[in-house]
């Protein structure tokens, strides 16, 4: 991936006008995890990606099957129709006891279950779908199967638009938005989980070419099975009464998840995509702050949808301490810069050389890092034409275990090291603060946990998530080797620093690889990996309900699966801003 | 020659690689050698070989055993030669760490379940650019592997033992000279076979690296 100062050749065509280009942000300011748990949605989102691309090649929707009954049990099919290849929801609803209702991993039972099936299932395919989706991890998928999910009732809000559309009425717009959805996933496998079709064999399809688009589709897909099945219990409750959601309310309506410790370890396990993730983004900051002027409309957009963003984090609702404060900070610095940029929208400022460079500049100096994250992402939205296209490079196919080169000698290491991994070099690893947390796996439901390493005996199960204590051991063994000695050499008598080798050789080729803070801190905060992938994902209301586990929303005023074929462009892009006033 | 067909439980490639991964863990390889037996077992799999059965066998009988991680110590002639019973996983690694120090044609003595070395084909034929080529012999066995522009063949004369223990001497070559003789190609698969028993092993393995759930843990850790 390049991070040099070149810019792209898309500047020759866009009309750009551009200046000698600013630098990429350093991974030293980019990589600590309090800037990576403040990022938000971008156009680079995997979520815009699909939903861009649904509008653009005019994927069409079709419901298959709805054989539910009055109970609200039973199965429902839904196809999208893409330009070479249909991809079917397959979803099983169930009936379930309040007290069973849980968004823990370690729950049994779901209000509903899905599979997300390649191409269009038989009655073959959908007896066996109904023998082993309901049970989830303890069914078994074929290749025919792209991903395994389930999801759970927002009760109160259930009851709520279930009870209301019974009524012939409408529900409260001000209530629906307060959560934002009707159901909540509570896991999402895809990539060969439990016997499901490997990432690797659908990765060449150009539907699949961005990351994690398979689960954005089994996503966009359960939330117009959620509006389908909330009106037909509506229609079970007072069949002559009854009356469906309206288009602009089922817009608003969203899927909520929630997301546990699962997903922090992927980001350290796949260095080479976090990378590309990251690198994306910081280019396209990169080109937008290099753009030497900025007509009005590039303006005028900024402008508007800054507004939107208020809105949005007006209604951004959490009662996790840390977050409310940062919500109430956020909102503060989002009128400073209205402020800001209102001076900075009218002429003179219109005609203002290197307005994004001067605007993030001050950004850092004035605004919280929420609220310069937040000012990252406002700016690539006018400058579709700049940021685009770099969505191809968030992909990769990297390899488990890359190639180690042995040649590199044990001062090449050392220097490396140092230039990739000050930050882990200069913790003293004695104290036990610095390393008070251990990440193991459960036996039981094979899911990645934090303990703490002094109250419970975890040494024996500790993952290698701990890559700043791995690199400052290694650092400690390189201090006994020549300089001229191998690493090849160094490894026949240390396998033990054999994934360290390969981890720092991977960080000094790609400079966003690695988190520069310690993840086995005492006061390391688990929630600030989950909103980084999360915000790479598209998701919105990060409601963080401990330091561990969050619930967000996604699809939140998309356009709904029935509407694609009247979704324009700009629609399809802006939809994440809000515009309904409640 | 058949491929030997004792699978009958179907993976994706991506479980077959996790559940190497924490079954040589498991048996206490390094992670980094963990990792990669994982990617060996994975490229393995793709190509028909059946590399799970090959690696629980492997375990099986290897496990609690020392030194069963041995490496030769440098590519000196007769560190490859000398009479120490050699591990295929640690193997590949300290072969993949020298590429930069291979020779035309390097030979090994004593290699353990060579079929886990095989792969070692693919991180050459990238280094190099060249097609390449992997021969074991032992009393009974020659078997050849063939890696070119990604399309692998093997190659066998005498009994087709893939599963052998113990090759007396392997033959890794850059550069390889393609036989004329078809031999057998190993098209890529999408899914990796296992037999029940395998599973049942490389699983109870693999859970060595879980920890059992607490009560405690399960409320303080659990996401």
């Amino acid at each position: 991936m390049n991070t040099s100062n070149s810019l792209p050749s898309a500047y020759a065509t866009s009309g750009a006008q551009t200046r000698t280009p600013v630098a990429c942000r350093p991974a030293d300011t980019v990589m600590r995890l309090s800037r990576l748990g403040a990022f938000h949605q971008s156009r680079l989102s995997f979520m815009r990606v699909f939903t861009r691309r649904l509008v653009r090649e005019r994927w069409r929707y079709e419901r298959q099957h709805f054989a539910i009954d009055a109970e609200g049990v039973g199965y429902a099919v839904y196809t999208l129709h893409g330009p070479a290849r249909a991809y079917s929801l397959v979803a099983f609803s169930h009936k379930l006891a309040d007290e069973d209702r849980s968004d823990r991993v370690i729950a049994e039972a779901w209000d509903a279950t899905f599979a997300l099936f390649d191409g269009i299932p038989d009655k073959n395919d959908l007896a066996r779908l109904s023998e082993n989706v309901p049970g989830q991890e303890a069914g078994r998928l074929s290749e025919r199967e792209l991903s395994l999910s389930r999801a759970n009732r927002s009760m109160r809000m259930w009851q709520h638009v279930v009870s209301s559309l019974a009524a012939g009425k409408q529900p409260e717009l001000s209530q629906l938005l307060e959560v934002g959805y009707l159901m909540r996933t509570t896991a999402v496998y895809g990539s060969g989980k439990f016997g499901a079709a490997d990432r690797q064999s659908i990765a060449s399809r150009p539907e699949f070419a961005e990351p994690f688009q398979v689960e954005m589709l089994s996503v966009y897909l359960t939330r117009g099975f959620v509006v389908d099945l909330v009106e037909h219990m509506a229609r079970a409750q007072a069949p002559e009464k009854a009356t469906t959601l309206a288009p602009d309310i089922a817009r608003q309506l969203g899927i909520g998840n929630s997301t546990g410790l699962g997903m922090a370890p992927f980001i350290i396990n796949h260095p080479t995509l976090f990378n590309n993730w990251i690198s994306a983004r910081e280019q396209a900051l990169q080109r937008v702050r290099s753009v030497a002027k900025a007509s009005t409309t590039e303006l005028a957009l900024f402008a508007e949808l800054l507004e939107r963003t208020r809105l949005s984090v007006s209604r951004w609702r959490t009662d996790h301490p840390r977050q409310s404060l940062r919500i109430a900070e956020l909102a503060d610095d989002l009128a400073l810069l209205a402020n800001k940029t209102e001076r900075f929208n009218t002429p003179p400022g219109a005609s203002q050389s290197d307005p994004w460079d001067a605007l993030y500049r001050w950004g850092e100096q004035s605004l919280g890092i929420e609220a310069q994250e937040c000012l990252v992402s406002l700016m690539l939205e006018p400058y579709a034409h700049l940021v685009d296209e770099l969505s191809a490079s968030m992909s990769c196919a990297e390899p488990s275990a890359p190639h180690i080169d042995g040649s590199v000698s044990v001062a090449s290491m050392r220097a490396a090291m140092e230039r990739c991994y000050a930050w882990a070099l200069s913790i003293d690893w004695q104290q036990p603060a610095s390393r008070a947390r251990a990440w193991y796996v459960s036996q039981e439901k094979l899911e990645p946990r934090l303990g703490e390493r002094y109250a419970e005996a975890l040494d024996a199960y500790e993952q290698p998530l701990g890559p700043g204590e791995d690199a400052a051991k290694l650092y400690r063994t390189l201090a006994s080797w020549d300089d001229e000695q191998s690493i090849a050499a160094l490894l026949v008598r240390h396998p033990e620093h054999r994934h360290t080798v390969r981890r720092v050789q991977t960080a000094a080729r790609l400079p966003y690889a690695e988190i520069r803070d310690n993840t086995i801190d005492a006061e390391m905060q688990p929630i600030d990996m989950l909103r980084c992938k999360l915000s790479f994902l598209g998701a919105t209301q990060f409601d963080p309900r401990s330091d561990r586990w969050l619930r967000i929303c996604l699809f939140a005023g998309a356009p709904c699966p029935s509407e694609l074929a009247n979704t324009c462009g700009i629609e399809a892009d802006q939809w994440i801003y809000p515009t309904l006033q409640a | 020659m058949d491929l030997p067909d004792t699978a009958s439980v179907d993976l994706s490639l991506g479980e077959a690689e996790a559940l190497a991964r924490n079954a040589a863990r498991g048996c206490h390889y390094s992670w980094g050698q963990a990792a990669d037996c994982a990617a060996a077992v994975r490229w393995l799999e793709l190509h028909q070989l059946p590399a799970l059965h090959c690696l629980s066998e492997r375990l099986r009988r290897m496990d609690n055993i020392p030194g069963k991680a041995a490496c030769p110590a440098s590519m000196k002639a007769q560190d490859l030669m000398d009479s120490t019973r050699l591990c295929p996983i640690a193997t590949a690694g300290f072969l993949t760490d020298h590429m930069h120090a291979l020779s035309a044609t390097n030979e090994l003595s004593l290699v353990e379940d060579p079929l886990l070395l095989v792969p070692v084909l693919h991180t050459l034929a990238d280094f190099s650019g060249y097609p390449t080529s992997l021969r074991w012999t032992s009393e009974s066995t020659d078997i050849a592997f063939y890696l070119d522009a990604g399309d692998v063949k093997l190659m066998t004369t005498g009994s087709p033992a893939l599963l052998i223990t113990l090759a007396d001497k392997v033959t890794l070559t850059k550069a390889a000279k393609l036989p004329s003789d078809p031999g057998m190609h190993l098209p890529p698969r999408t899914r990796a076979r296992i037999s029940p028993r395998d599973l049942a092993y490389l699983t109870e393995l693999a859970n060595r690296t879980r920890a059992p759930e607490s009560a405690e843990s399960r409320a303080r850790g659990a996401g």
